[in-house]
């Protein structure tokens, strides 16, 4: 049998392998992209997208509402589940038909199938018909994406023990559910079904919420989370579930020791690399825990075989698999890129969004810098005002010796595009001085970065400034 | 707690060493003054005692890498203590919520900076006007961004990649050390740091664009030999005073039949005194009392100040060719030493610089150079200026030769002098009278003598 013969092979069509895909295509390589499910992987049709579609509306659900004190009074809201799934799906359709669009256009080969490594150069396709295609390329991007981590006593069912692909695919509408879990999967939905009018529990084993997040920002969002009616208990545990009809009864030991009752739980305790049915290490590539090891160039220890996004390890996010799917292609085409960020942004979907990038105050203390800290608390922004908000804060962490900036936490409307600022500064190698020396236009929920960054020198103008003064200028 | 060792201050205005070869493996204990490293920097390779006594734990600096002073090298350590984690040079990709022992990298750790020798150390060359060359102290060595990293813009990364260069090999010259697009062009011209990691022979697709480049193009059998050392640093140099300087050419020949008699007379009083006495030792003599007439000849040019630099001192270095690549030693104060001590002054520079020995202050503070290609033969030779100076002296075989003298054809003791100059500075006239002053002083060495504030 004659093996179709590929520059490269890209397994996994999530947005690492799609976007490795493309780029190939773009530098005129013969590509080939193989999905099992569905193109645009998690992100596209689990996670990213749906779930912020489902965020939308119930962020307008809410701005609605809080019309009321405006002098804008609506009707309360009907939701029709089916309509609203029906425009879910085919919103992502068009995402999906998108990426297959881009693929054409850029002569990639797309395949569904399920994928084996037989050798570093061969991969076997078994299609949906059973038949077995085998496929060798001159590389192999690996690019299986991660899958959700299951609770040893929490048995999915779908129905009323889920994990999130269930949960963004809202079968039905629960009255209460439960959240285990309060980082950024947990507290996304936990937003998502308040806004939708649960009455939403989250338990969490740790102290804190957001594991790595800057303490100050997530014990802030915890405080406006709970202000939503959001109950979030933290070093509690989920001990036990038993399935009664279609409700759960979990006992939970912690601040709360006794069994409640929900309409559903929803099991988010993070996400482990897909590696498993893919077996790398049997090719002798080596592995870091569940995750394949990479250098700089996403290129394993096998040469010709690359891995990029949540297999190839943390942080488990979609631009951060983008990026890799670009540096792997070039790589393969013989450019010389490398995957060098300084740093990577981290968006949560709460209301408000908190997004960060770079060190928290703590990350920055235990690494040895002397930490300046700017603050900008959005009460007195005019913006936040404008809509009605007083919750929320940028802050900046800086090395006190250079000024450098190292970290940028935020916990406000927009932060998700706010953030972006934060990740060119610390690419850019910025200084705090820089950030606030930058016009940022007026009215908008940006300044609080200038403010912030002002703060940190004593020199915010909307607040009263709590660090070192301005020093007046020396007369001459 | 391991400990940093940094690159150590060198010498007055050295900037930078090459790590040329670690006398100690990692996981080796080390005496205090134990010799550590050998570090070469202006063609001086200079051994490196260790400050400490403890483990290597890491050899931060490979071999080859060209490294600023005040940049870690290397990193100490007690008994039984291991690094936990890799070494700053190679932090691992920053991710939005870095585990803290990732963040190595800005880890603050004590840190201790080698002494150099201290007979090797220059001393402040007053004088010697060498303002040209930026002076760097280890306040002013590449600044490390957030993660511990080189403080370099992402286009600026890509920039180094596509050259070859490593960042943390390279001195930023931007705002609080920020790396900029020039800095990374000049050690790729350089040839410097990219030694360390010399482009990857992975298999280049037909058509992959933009990584052909002068190396890539060859075909057929070729051997790559990395550019380090003194080779490095020629290739340096050279490229620098070539970008820098006018370089002019004038050639004149001189009649030293006077000279050769001269010399083979005092051949034997030399030799019972141990000097072998060779013709160079006229030509410094001579060429300093020109330099003393023409001062803008014994010169340097400040470009930031715009100020041309007249040097009091004659200093004049001595061109050696050496196994690993050209040198210059300076015979200091030339124009006060006696025809025997320059003698021995040359033997004894040539001899330090074949067996390597040379120390900084032997290559410091040249004001004009000699190169004598006269033991090779041809005619004459178009020299590169030995930066800043403002002109080198070329001295060639000395040949009998037929000249017209009082018309009719004499065999004469002919030689050429070539001056390879710095036309910025100073104009062919200028330069041409100084060539054709050296030549009569060699015609007349009993003039010369007699003219001589030395005698």
């Amino acid at each position: 049998m004659v093996a179709n013969k590929y520059d490269a092979i890209v397994i996994g069509g999530g947005p690492g392998g799609y976007t490795a895909a493309i780029r190939l295509g773009q530098l005129k390589k013969k590509v080939v992209c193989i999905e099992r499910e569905r193109l645009g992987g998690v992100c596209l049709n689990w996670g990213c997208m749906p779930s912020k579609a489902l965020l939308h509306v119930g962020e307008v659900i809410t701005a609605a509402h809080d019309l009321k004190e405006m002098g804008v009074e609506f009707g309360e809201p009907r939701i029709d589940l089916a309509s609203l799934n029906k425009w879910k799906s085919k919103m992502i359709d068009d995402l999906v038909n998108g990426v297959g669009t881009l693929f054409k256009a850029n002569k990639v080969e797309y395949m569904v199938g399920e994928a084996e490594l037989i050798n570093k150069i061969t991969v076997r396709v078994k299609k949906a018909d059973g038949r077995f295609e085998t496929l060798v390329g001159d590389a192999v991007v690996i690019a299986t994406g991660s899958e959700p981590v299951a609770l040893p006593g929490f048995k999915r069912d779908s129905k009323t023990i889920l994990n999130s692909d269930d949960a963004v695919s809202l079968a039905d509408l629960p009255k209460s559910i439960l959240i285990l879990g309060a980082g950024v999967i947990g507290l996304e939905f936990a937003t998502i079904y308040r806004r939708l009018g649960a009455e939403v529990t989250v338990v969490e084993m740790l102290d804190r919420a957001l594991a790595d997040t800057d303490l100050e920002i997530s014990t802030l969002l915890l405080r406006i989370l709970k202000k939503q009616g959001i109950n979030v208990h933290l070093k509690t545990k989920a001990a036990g579930v038993e399935v009664v009809g279609s409700r759960a009864r979990v006992k939970l030991e912690g601040e709360i020791n006794e069994a409640r009752e929900y309409d559903k739980v929803l099991v988010a305790v993070g996400r482990r690399p897909r590696t498993g049915d893919l077996r790398p290490e049997s090719l002798g590539i080596a592995m870091d825990g569940l995750f394949i090891k990479v250098n700089e160039k996403r290129e394993s220890d096998v040469p010709g075989v690359y891995a990029i996004g949540d297999c190839a390890g943390a942080p488990l996010l979609a631009h951060k698999a983008m990026k890799e799917g670009i540096v792997a292609a070039e790589v393969i085409a013989g450019l010389p890129a490398a995957y060098d960020p300084i740093a990577v942004p981290n968006c949560v979907y709460t209301d408000p969004q908190v997004a960060t990038v770079g060190l928290s105050e703590e990350q920055a203390k235990s690494a040895g810098y002397e930490v300046s800290v700017g603050k900008f608390r959005l009460s007195a922004l005019g913006r936040a005002r404008t809509v009605g908000i007083s919750d929320g804060m940028v802050k900046i962490v800086a090395d006190k010796k250079t000024d450098l900036v190292l970290g940028v936490h935020i916990v406000s409307p927009t932060a998700e595009s706010m953030v972006a600022e934060g990740v060119v500064a610390l690419e850019m190698g910025a200084t705090v001085e820089d950030i606030g020396l930058s016009i940022h236009p007026h009215p908008t929920f940006s300044e609080s970065i200038m403010e912030a960054a002002e703060a940190l020198h004593g020199k915010s103008i909307h607040m009263a400034n709590v660090t070192a003064p301005i020093p007046t200028p020396a007369k001459t | 707690m391991p400990v940093e060792l940094e690159m150590p201050e060198l010498a007055e205005s050295v900037i930078e060493g090459e790590i040329v070869k670690w006398l100690v493996k990692e996981g080796e204990h080390v005496k205090l003054d134990q010799p550590l490293v050998e570090v070469m920097t202006d063609k001086v390779t200079v051994e490196i005692p260790s400050p400490i006594e403890g483990i290597l734990l890491k050899q931060v600096a490979p071999e080859g890498a060209v490294v600023p002073i005040g940049k870690p090298i290397a990193i100490f350590g007690k008994e039984g203590e291991s690094l936990a984690s890799p070494a700053p040079a190679e932090t691992a990709p920053a991710s939005a919520t870095p585990p803290p022992e990732v963040v190595v990298g800005g880890e603050v750790k004590p840190k201790i900076e080698a002494q150099a020798p201290l007979d090797k150390v220059a001393p402040a060359r007053v004088g010697n006007g060498q303002t040209g060359a930026p002076a760097k102290g280890p306040s002013e060595t590449a600044a490390i961004g957030p993660f511990g990293r080189p403080l370099a813009t992402p286009a600026v990364r890509k920039f180094a990649r596509e050259l070859g260069v490593d960042l943390n090999q390279v001195r930023g010259s931007g705002e609080g050390g920020r790396i900029q697009r020039e800095d990374v062009q000049r050690v790729a011209s350089s040839g410097g740091a990219a030694a360390g990691q010399a482009a990857q022979p992975r298999p280049q697709p037909v058509g992959a664009g933009a990584a052909a480049s002068a190396g890539a193009a060859a075909s057929g059998e070729t051997e790559r030999v990395p550019l380090r050392g003194l080779r490095r640093v020629i290739a340096d140099h050279m490229i620098h005073s070539k970008h820098t300087a006018a370089h002019t050419l004038h050639v004149d020949e001189a009649d030293v039949t006077e000279l050769v008699a001269m010399r083979n007379r005092a051949k034997q009083i030399a030799a019972e005194r141990g000097v072998k006495l060779t013709f160079l030792p006229f030509f410094v003599k001579a060429a300093c009392a020109a330099l003393i007439k023409h001062p803008y000849m014994n010169a340097s040019l400040d470009d930031d100040k715009h100020e041309i630099v007249l040097k009091k001192d004659y200093n004049i270095g001595i061109a050696v060719n050496t196994e690993g690549g050209l040198v210059v030693p300076v015979i200091h104060n030339a124009d006060r030493k006696s025809i025997f001590d320059l003698a021995r002054a040359i033997a004894d520079l040539a001899e330090k610089a074949r067996a390597g020995k040379l120390a900084h202050d032997d290559i410091a503070g040249g004001t004009f150079t000699i190169t004598n290609v006269g033991s090779v033969g041809g005619l004459f030779t178009f020299p590169v200026i030995n930066w800043p100076e403002v002109g080198i002296l070329g001295t060639h075989s000395i040949q009998q030769r037929p000249v017209v003298r009082n018309d009719q054809i004499v065999i004469r003791d002919m030689t050429y002098l070539s001056i390879s100059f710095d036309h910025r500075v100073v104009d062919g006239a200028i330069a041409a009278q100084f060539v054709k002053d050296v030549a009569e002083l060699l015609a007349a060495p009993d003039v010369f003598l007699m003219e001589s504030g030395s005698w």
